[in-house]
């Protein structure tokens, strides 16, 4: 390649977009032509005025005011139709449960037959006839201590 | 967990679904500074360049996105679409405000003289042309990535980028630039 091919490529060649294949045809012209490498620094010169300059970093108020900004924003959980519709079906599903239940409940007891009710009996132990005396046991001695 | 390591849209979906304000930092910290550098860059004014800031990233916070392209690439185009809205609304005069060499920082006279002439050489360049030299020079995209930032084909980022390095030239040798050596 000549000259006037090569220096189509120099853009992207300083900016490291080169094909690796044109690069080193640039890279072995450049040792032979002093004009195109004067051109390459030059180029090389004005990329580095940029890429050796200071960034500019956000105050931190900035941030604060996103978080302001989206505290405006952000609505007030609400009883939305989507929970509504939820609830819904959890109760329905509960009731139908419920109903399910009772059902299989009702037809396990109605294919049972009704067994006679138990008769108990009560053994009553015979009372003593209703009498006025009142049979006392004998009251131990007072003096129990001294015997 | 790490927040560092995740992904950004993986991130953006722990905000989105969870509410995660944690996810939501970890964005922030890591596309703020390159965003709000290229909009400075982009537009030359720090103040204008902090509501932007702003207002990009509310509306990355209330958007729907789903997980086709890349979070960065969307910032960066909606920064982009509303600081070209901003220079076609306000067609300031680009003099290099001192406010933008304003940093937190103290740099010393010779960095503050440097940080004006290389705003100025952005400056006088047409904004399309700007916006790619900022995006290769300061964010160190390649071309692919600044075709989809911008949404637009490579082969207009090359040309762009060829035009751009032109008027640059052509600036450095009428402005008289001093040359870094």
């Amino acid at each position: 390649m000549d000259c006037a091919e090569i220096k189509k490529y120099f853009d992207d060649y300083v900016l490291g977009e080169i094909d690796p294949e044109i690069e080193i045809q640039i890279n072995e012209h450049l040792l032979i032509c002093p004009n195109c490498k004067d051109e390459i620094k030059e180029l090389e010169n004005l990329t580095v005025i940029f890429k050796n300059d200071k960034k500019f970093s956000p105050p931190e108020a900035v941030y604060k005011r996103i978080k302001n900004q989206l505290l405006i924003h952000r609505k007030p959980r609400s009883f939305t139709p989507v929970f509504a519709k939820r609830m819904l079906y959890l109760a329905a599903s509960f009731f139908l449960g419920m109903v399910m239940m009772r059902t299989i409940d009702i037809l396990l007891t109605e294919g049972k037959q009704e067994r006679p009710a138990p008769e108990f009996k009560y053994e009553t132990k015979s009372r003593l006839p209703f009498s006025d005396t009142v049979q006392f046991s004998p009251a131990p001695p007072k003096n129990l201590a001294q015997i | 967990m790490d927040y560092n390591v995740l992904e950004p849209f993986v991130l953006y979906r722990l905000f989105k679904d969870n509410g995660d304000e944690k996810a939501f930092t970890t964005l922030y910290e890591k596309f703020s500074k390159g965003l709000f550098n290229y909009l400075v860059r982009l537009i030359g004014d720090w103040h204008y360049a902090e509501d932007i800031l702003v207002e990009t990233f509310t509306k990355l916070a209330n958007s729907n996105l789903d997980n086709r392209g890349s979070l960065k690439a969307w910032l960066y185009r909606v920064a982009t679409n509303k600081a070209y809205k901003f220079l076609r609304k306000n067609r300031i005069e680009m003099c290099t405000p001192m406010e933008i060499v304003s940093d937190n920082s103290n740099p010393n006279e010779t960095e503050i003289i440097k940080k004006i002439e290389t705003q100025k050489l952005l400056d006088r360049l047409p904004e399309i042309y700007r916006s790619v030299v900022v995006l290769k020079f300061y964010e160190r995209m390649s071309y692919q990535e600044i075709a989809e930032t911008l949404c637009i084909p490579l082969g207009t980022v090359k040309s762009r980028m060829h035009e751009a390095i032109k008027s640059l030239r052509r600036l450095v040798s009428s402005l008289g630039f001093c040359k870094v050596k």
